[in-house]
Parts: C-alpha cells; sequence; structure tokens
C-alpha cells in the first residue's frame, strides 16, 4: 500500500517539476523575444536619420548599416551625419531671428615643415588645434 | 583656438573686439565679418539691416591659423542665419561659393581654409540648436 503511494507521489512530483520547468520556458522565451523586440525598435529609431529633399520639399527618412562606428577618418558617414544635424538647424533658422552666437575654430592647413617640435609656440599651437579636433570628433 | 562672434540687429552699427588682435581690427565696414555678412545678405536677396557685433577672437593674428577667413566664415554664417535663409541640402559647397566670391587679400590662401573652417562650422556651431525631432542619432 505504501509502495504505491510512494510511487504515485514520485509521479506527482515528477509532473509539477515537468510542468514547472515548462512554464518557466515559456516565461523565459517570451521575456527574450519582448527583450529581443525592444532591442530592434531601439536599434531602428537610432539608425534612422531624416534628410531633407529639396526638389519635393519634403524629408527622407533614411536608414545607416546598425554595425557601423564612427572613426575619424569614416569620412563618408560623419558627412552624412553633418548634413543630417544641418537639415534640423536650417529649419530653424528659416525663422526670423535678432541676434546669432557663430564660434569658429583655427585651422591647421597651413601647418607645414617649417612648424617643429622645438619651436614651443608652435608645439603650444599645434596641441591647442589638436585639442579642437579632437573636440569636434567628439560632439559628432 | 576659436573665434566667437555674436551678431545681432541695431539700429547702431558697432564692432566691439576684444583678445587676439582686437587693436588692429578694423571697426568700419570693411572688417571682414562686415563683408561676409553682406555677402549673405545679398545671396538671400534681402537688404542688409545695421548690425552690432561683438567679437571675442582666440585665433592668433597673422599666424597662419585663419584668423581672417575665420572672421569671413563667422560674418557668411551670421548673415545667413540672421537672414533666414535656407542653402541646400549639399550647402558646403554653396557656402564655399559665397565665401570665394568675396575679395579678400591675395597672399591669404582662403579657399583652403574655408573649406576647414565650414565643415568644422556645421558641426559645432549652428548645431548648437538641433531639432532633434528630425534626428535619431
Amino acid at each position: 500500500m505504501s509502495g504505491t503511494r510512494g510511487s504515485a507521489d514520485k509521479q506527482f512530483i515528477a509532473a509539477v517539476a515537468a510542468g514547472s520547468a515548462v512554464a518557466g520556458a515559456a516565461i523565459a522565451v517570451a521575456a527574450m523575444k519582448m527583450l529581443s523586440k525592444n532591442n530592434n525598435l531601439e536599434r531602428k529609431s537610432r539608425s534612422s536619420v531624416a534628410l531633407y529633399n529639396q526638389d519635393e520639399d519634403d524629408y527622407i527618412v533614411m536608414t545607416r548599416k546598425e554595425s557601423q562606428v564612427i572613426l575619424p577618418h569614416n569620412h563618408e558617414e560623419k558627412m552624412r551625419r553633418r548634413i543630417a544635424q544641418r537639415v534640423a538647424v536650417e529649419q530653424e533658422n528659416s525663422t526670423p531671428r535678432k541676434s546669432v552666437t557663430v564660434k569658429v575654430p583655427a585651422t591647421s592647413a597651413n601647418f607645414g615643415p617649417g612648424c617643429t617640435f622645438r619651436n614651443p609656440r608652435c608645439l603650444i599651437m599645434m596641441f591647442q588645434i589638436l585639442l579642437t579636433n579632437l573636440n569636434f570628433f567628439t560632439q559628432l | 583656438m576659436w573665434t566667437e562672434v555674436t551678431v545681432e540687429r541695431s539700429d547702431k552699427f558697432e564692432i566691439v573686439a576684444e583678445g587676439e588682435g582686437a587693436d588692429a581690427m578694423p571697426k568700419d565696414e570693411s572688417n571682414y565679418l562686415c563683408v561676409g555678412a553682406k555677402a549673405a545678405f545679398e545671396v538671400a536677396g534681402k537688404e542688409f539691416p545695421t548690425l552690432r557685433y561683438s567679437v571675442v577672437s582666440r585665433i592668433p593674428y597673422a599666424r597662419g591659423l585663419g584668423s581672417s577667413s575665420a572672421g569671413i566664415v563667422a560674418g557668411i554664417i551670421a548673415g545667413l542665419v540672421l537672414a533666414g535663409h535656407r542653402l541646400p541640402c549639399w550647402g558646403s559647397e554653396a557656402l564655399l561659393q559665397i565665401a570665394a566670391g568675396i575679395e579678400v587679400r591675395k597672399e591669404i590662401h582662403v579657399i583652403n581654409q574655408f573649406e576647414i573652417h565650414v565643415i568644422h562650422q556645421f558641426e559645432i556651431h549652428v548645431i548648437n540648436r538641433i531639432d532633434t525631432r528630425f534626428m535619431n542619432l
């Protein structure tokens, strides 16, 4: 009698364990799906950008490769972002203003072989312009 | 190293300068800021108003660091913004054309410098007021 009862208990425990495992797996799968959906949404929103189409006087939504990392030499992507930013700014600039502040950096275009590290003043200037450039890279 | 320029509509023409080369800077309409702003208003097809310029120049004067072209570019950008003029999407070329149309001293290699300034400007300065509704970077 007790042997029959013991085997029934074991079966019950096994059934409860199996049921719990299935329910846990189902919850885990549902959670993963939800997370991946959120990630996709986030990626989608990050990768889309609006460009102004002058001919149609409207905005075109463009997407870019998600895996693309912006590095200093990645000129095309940087230019694309600049244009996107400019589009947004130009729309605001179309409204009349009373004042505007513009900040323009120095150029390193004229640095040549005469500007060496032996000259401390040159060195300081180069360092300052390097900092300016780093600043503009980090703002992208 | 930056040149920071604030241009505002005013009843009286005035240039207030401080920083590098502030004493040597012309305070009349021959100043590159005025020349640039005037060119921008011409491109926009609007009448050039009376403006007040406040300049803080941190770029050393006559050292090949582009202080003159920085002044012209600042004037053009400020003029375009005040005029409410919208350049086409690929506007750096259009901007370069405006800048290249300004006659300046021949010994300054302005064209090379303009390009750099134009790119930097669009990245940093006008962008300080981005409308994030249209971009999600």
